[in-house]
């Protein structure tokens, strides 16, 4: 059989030397294609897919852990100011419906601090 | 067998598309079929076992399919064979056999004065075909696949050099000591045809 050639391939070069023994090449007897040839090389193909779906699953498993290692690193470091008062701010915000009470107790407390029980710890008034 | 080279270059591009783009298994076989007996013997010729040259035809065509974009253009002979024979010296240096490119010694060759063989006097018989192959089978590493990629694969020496990755000259060179080696080997059947002139 003639393969694929282009304008200076065999046919073009060849002398009649290497016709002759081409023709008596293609003669001689090959092994028949087996039966499973088309299977076994759709089979591999199959595989070496698979293998480079794997490898990308792989790497993008590497990237998110490197990401969630810089992340977890990024909120270790120490805070810098402008991220102290955010949080300043935030803590505010989250605790201020606690105001009342927390002036409440706080009256409390300064009320027991005025007293003065002296040395006697049985004096103490129960709560 | 179709032998002209534009019609095989769009059957080619056309059966290679049909499979890729609309997935067209009939398109594969045409294709691997078309490819058989040229891919097949050549890397028969560099494996020396059926077995192994099996093994080499399908993962040739694996390592084809799973790349299509690495096929740009036609003629595909070209590029199939230095995916075969990548394949093979891989093969080889994973395995400590002989690496055929690595032979470099050419060595002495008695050429024969026997002449050229005339394409309309030869008899291609399978028995003479067998013989050649006994004797290419023979050669150093390196000039039995300068001859399969010639003789099998029908490739212009340009390609020949492209897929070894050696000079033009080197290829030239081989492929002479090569044919002057079977006219040694087969100066019998070179004689026969001289007497028939």
């Amino acid at each position: 059989m003639k393969t694929t050639m282009d304008a200076t391939g065999f046919e073009a070069t060849a002398t009649a030397e290497e016709r002759a023994l081409a023709r008596a090449l293609e003669a001689c007897k090959l092994p028949a294609m087996p039966v499973g040839t088309i299977e076994g090389i759709e089979r591999r193909v199959r595989a070496r897919r698979m293998r480079v779906l794997r490898a990308m699953w792989m790497s993008a498993v590497a990237v998110a852990a490197a990401v969630a290692l810089v992340a977890g690193a990024w909120r270790m470091r120490s805070p810098t100011v402008a991220e102290d008062a955010a949080f300043a701010e935030a803590e505010a915000e989250w605790l201020s419906p606690y105001d009342a009470e927390f002036e409440e107790l706080e009256t409390t407390l300064l009320a027991f601090e005025a007293l003065d029980f002296g040395s006697d710890a049985t004096a103490f008034p129960s709560l | 067998m179709d032998t002209n080279p534009e019609k095989e270059n769009t059957a080619d591009l056309a059966d290679w598309q049909a499979y890729h783009r609309r997935g067209e298994r009939e398109a594969l076989v045409r294709l691997v079929e078309r490819y058989r007996r040229p891919l097949f013997g050549y890397l028969l010729r560099l494996a020396g076992d059926a077995g192994t040259a099996e093994d080499w035809f399908q993962e040739t065509w694996a390592r084809a399919l799973a790349r299509p974009r690495s096929f740009v253009r036609p003629p595909m002979a070209p590029w199939l064979f230095r995916i075969a024979h990548n394949l093979a010296m891989d093969s080889f240096r994973r395995s400590r056999r002989e690496v055929p490119l690595a032979q470099t010694a050419e060595g002495e060759v008695t050429v024969a004065d026997a002449g050229t063989l005339a394409p309309d006097r030869l008899v291609a018989s399978r028995e003479l075909g067998e013989r050649i192959a006994a004797a290419v089978a023979e050669l150093p590493g390196a000039q039995r696949e300068t001859f399969s990629l010639r003789m099998d694969g029908r490739l212009a020496f340009r390609e020949i050099a492209d897929i070894q990755g050696c000079p033009l000259g080197t290829v030239l060179a081989r492929m002479q000591y090569a044919l002057a080696k079977l006219r040694a080997a087969l100066a019998a059947d070179y004689s026969d045809w001289k007497e028939m002139r």
